[in-house]
């Protein structure tokens, strides 16, 4: 819960009060004339055409409640509108069909987003050129906002208590729109920290690719490459990786027709890169042991392949950092908002 | 009335006059398209409730039972588009208004017969194409059609697009009839101020649909050029813009909620005197908040896009200006409420109907005002509480009455009588059904429940499985009146009786079916539509 929430809930309950109260005045006096004026007890009538004083009255008196009522809104809006200029920023990618956190400095991404509790938090949200319309919705904090393809839009929190949170798809996406859920962990602040350090560290922590390319369990101890698949390819490319789907995705059982090769090479570079000009996206701010996990498993769907020649991995290590431990990692940052990045260009152009 | 008018009932009326289905087919009488209008609104109302308890039975648990998310898609999109563009908007006009809006200003027929006709063919041929649709997948987008989705999806939305766009024609079309009609054709001594308030709010519809469909017209072309020739005007990978197309979609839709509302309230202030033996209260302000409501409700359509990423002074503003909306539909209820005082009420299954909506329309107006103000909308948008609140206002309002009507003028039109136990059962199955699959889903709503889910966490499962066991309850209901009054029209115990109610509106001064040309000579228009005798002063 936070503070916004809060009054967000004492709002709903005033207006579900000031809104039962009238539709209990509205009953009783429907039932009241019923009963009254039954054609069994009341056989004759009046005709009364119009009363001016009680018609004005009951235009009147709507009228002003409906301005207060306006004002009650409005009011928890405007908190709701304005993050503090210190608030940590943390940009989220709405992509079909799960949401990414990029989190500062590090520039780490995750599918679950942790925070610190106590502390205000800015998510700006975003998503790609070619995407749809989402929006993050998260429900224990009553806020909600639509990611938009060319527009950077956000909400903020600032949590008082730790707990788990379900994160919400509101905005119709498509076949799984219903699955686009995620987490929101609010925890102590030395729990951040130390969460942090471990995601950092496994983010610059390279594989070396020959290494990479073998079958070699003990690389990717830890990792899931069934769960990960189920998060990131089932909902195109199906639980069972026959594709099809409502973009026609590749059906991985078969090696037949791949537009960027079949070799373990070509699938990782994929993976990292995507296919332009089509629905499949990069993936490149997985760390790189999640998509070497992706990488066996979509390649197990049909093992009899070529395998990648020395010359193959040599270019793919050329090519990813992380994939050569005597380089440094970089980790892409595809995810930076407009007016983030523009406020970067200002401050690296000045003249110190 | 004339003794003599009630001693000879027309032995040729509207529907013997011709024979064959060619003669309906082929019809001017808008009393007979008002009956094609009966029977092919009827079908896809059925059609698309149906669709509803697909949609419930397979939200009854979590997990996926009886379909993917695919199919889940494309019925919540059939259900919605078929309820709105086949059913809601056209049904009262199209049924009720054509029949009964010549009649009750005392004319012959409409201005534009022929193109009355045409305005059926083409809802016809709208339905059809979205019935086509269905053949080639079906659509699958919701029955707003948000960009970008609606132009990158891979289902077929071209039919129905295409189908949109054509009902639309119908919709202006029997506009522009209704207003010439209203403006033309009454017989003398129907003036303004003595015009029934159904004709009122029929009138001020007419208006709303005759401005505000181009708009959605234009929209529907432009999302067809953006998926065929990629013209990049809501793309934004080509600089377009998405929220581009919400304002001019809701810059329609929002209005065409009121072309949902203002004809069952016209039908609200015909019932409502009738069966209280009672003029109605404030005819001036009934008439006048039709027009307010009419022309305000076309400056609110952004309450739609609160978190769409709009600009906050835009969403202040329209927050605003969506209060003012509410008063003018809250001072009917007031008047009507005011016109049970001191009546003599019969409860009819009409009537009946009518006090129901009376209460549903409340709950849907009042949960508007919790929707409207901006903090709490900020919540509640796009979670199940607005799926509630707008089958509370729309369904409560258009459905309802539109069962209502049909209970109401069902002896006028076909000249026989519904069996009323079996009414009444209908009507509290209805109304049961009703609150316990709608109610549910706004505490649901509440709880952070999403809207447009195929399938949802576990712990929503109980506000689900109610409201599921409600849709059983409703659909009984809806199946059970619209059964009674199918087998009535054949089988029906007969009457001839020219004022079963006690009206005094002008069709029930005209023999029952009505003749081909309304009435036996001149309608007699010395009797106001509320002019019911002052029996004695309490």
């Amino acid at each position: 819960m936070s503070e916004i929430a809060r009054e967000v809930d004492s709002t709903l309950v005033f207006l579900i009060a000031f809104c039962t109260v009238i539709l209990v005045g509205v009953a009783v006096a429907m039932f009241a004339m019923v009963f009254k004026y039954h054609r069994s007890k009341s056989p004759t009538t009046k005709q009364i055409h119009s009363h001016t004083g009680l018609e004005v009255a009951w235009t009147v008196v709507p009228f002003i409640l409906c301005i207060g009522l306006f004002f009650v809104g409005y009011e928890g809006f405007k908190a709701m509108r304005t993050p503090p200029a210190d608030a940590m920023q943390i940009t989220v990618t709405a992509q079909r069909w799960f949401w990414s956190f990029t989190y500062p400095d590090s520039g780490i991404t995750t599918g679950e987003l942790t925070i610190p509790v106590n502390r205000s938090v800015k998510l700006n949200i975003r998503t790609d050129d070619n995407e749809v319309l989402h929006s993050l919705y998260i429900p224990a904090f009553r806020v909600k906002e639509d990611a938009v393809p060319g527009l950077d839009t956000y909400i903020w929190l600032h949590p008082d208590q730790t707990g788990t949170f379900n994160i919400f798809c509101a905005e119709f996406c498509g076949k799984d729109h219903s699955k686009m859920i995620t987490t929101l962990h609010v925890v102590e602040q030395d729990e951040y920290d130390a969460w942090l350090d471990k995601q950092v560290a496994e983010y610059y922590r390279p594989v070396e690719a020959t290494l990479a390319m073998s079958d070699d369990p003990e690389v990717l101890a830890g990792y899931d490459g069934d769960k990960l698949f189920t998060k990131y390819c089932a909902s195109c490319h199906g639980a069972g990786g026959e594709g099809g789907g409502p973009y026609k995705a590749r059906d991985f059982r078969s090696i037949e027709g791949w537009k960027q090769g079949t070799k373990k090479t070509d699938v990782f570079k994929t993976i990292s890169t995507g296919i332009p000009g089509t629905e499949m996206r990069s993936f490149a701010h997985l760390p790189v042991r999640e998509r070497l996990a992706l990488m066996r498993k979509i390649t197990s769907f049909h093992p009899d392949r070529q395998q990648p020649t020395v010359e193959d991995i040599a270019v793919l290590k050329a090519a990813f950092p992380e994939l050569d431990p005597t380089r440094a990692v970089q980790i892409p940052k595809p995810n930076m908002p407009i007016d983030e990045a523009m406020k970067q260009v200002v401050e690296e152009g000045q003249v110190p | 009335m004339s003794a003599a008018a009630l001693a000879t009932p027309a032995a040729i009326n509207y529907i013997n006059a011709e024979k064959g289905i060619l003669s309906w087919l082929t019809t001017t009488d808008h009393k007979r398209i008002g009956i094609l209008y009966l029977c092919s609104i009827t079908f896809f109302f059925l059609f698309a409730a149906t669709l509803g308890v697909l949609m419930r039975l397979e939200l009854l648990s979590p997990g996926m039972q009886y379909m993917d998310s695919e199919t889940y898609n494309r019925i919540l999109t059939l259900h919605g588009m078929t309820m709105i563009f086949l059913f809601i908007i056209p049904a009262i006009p199209g049924i009720f208004g054509n029949f009964f809006l010549p009649i009750m200003i005392g004319a012959e027929d409409v201005s534009f017969p022929k193109l009355n006709l045409a305005s059926w063919y083409f809802y016809m041929a709208g339905g059809t194409l979205a019935l086509l649709s269905v053949m080639t997948g079906g659509p699958d987008t919701g029955w707003t059609f948000y960009v970008p989705y609606s132009f990158k999806t891979g289902a077929n939305v071209f039919y129905p697009l295409l189908a949109a766009f054509i009902l639309g024609w119908s919709s202006i079309l029997t506009g522009l009839n209704f207003l010439t009609t209203v403006h033309r054709m009454r017989a003398k001594g129907v003036t303004w101020g003595k015009m029934p308030l159904f004709v009122w709010s029929l009138y001020a519809t007419s208006w709303v649909q005759v401005i505000v469909t181009p708009v959605v017209g234009i929209l529907l072309l432009l999302v067809l050029a953006e998926r065929v020739l990629g013209v990049g005007i809501f793309d934004p990978s080509k600089g377009g813009d998405p929220i581009l197309y919400q304002h001019l979609f809701w810059i329609y839709s929002h209005p065409a909620v009121y072309i949902m509302v203002l004809p069952a309230m016209g039908v609200v202030s015909e019932i409502i005197p009738t069966f209280a033996r009672r003029t109605i209260f404030g005819y001036k302000f009934i008439a006048v908040s039709s027009i307010a409501i009419a022309a305000i409700g076309s400056l609110v359509w952004a309450h739609h896009m609160f978190t769409s990423g709009m600009a906050d002074e835009a969403r202040i503003i329209f927050s605003f200006l969506t209060f003012f909306v509410a008063v003018p539909s809250a001072v009917k209820i007031f008047n009507w409420l005011a016109t049970l005082y001191g009546g003599s009420i019969a409860l009819e299954p009409p009537m009946v109907l009518t006090l129901a909506f009376i209460l549903i329309f409340s709950v849907g107006g009042l949960t508007g005002l919790i929707l409207g103000a901006l903090s709490t909308n900020i919540h509640l948008h796009d979670t199940a509480f607005v799926v509630g609140h707008f089958h509370y206002t729309m369904f409560g309002s258009g459905g309802i009455m539109f069962l209502a009507a049909s209970h109401y003028w069902f002896p006028k039109m076909f000249g026989r009588m519904y069996n009323r136990n079996v009414a009444y059962v209908s009507i509290l199955l209805f109304v049961i059904g009703f609150n316990v699959t709608y109610m549910p889903l706004m505490f649901a709503g509440v709880a952070g429940m999403p809207r447009r889910y195929a399938d949802y966490l576990p712990e929503f499962e109980t506000y689900h499985a109610i409201s599921t066991t409600g849709s059983w309850i409703l659909y009984a209901g809806i199946l059970l009146m619209v059964g009674n009054l199918g087998y009535s029209v054949f089988k029906g115990k007969k009457t001839d009786k020219e004022n079963p109610w006690g009206g005094k509106t002008l069709e029930w001064r005209t023999p029952t079916p009505p003749p081909t040309l309304n009435f036996d000579g001149e309608p007699d228009t010395s009797i106001g539509p509320y002019d019911y005798p002052v029996e004695v002063e309490r």
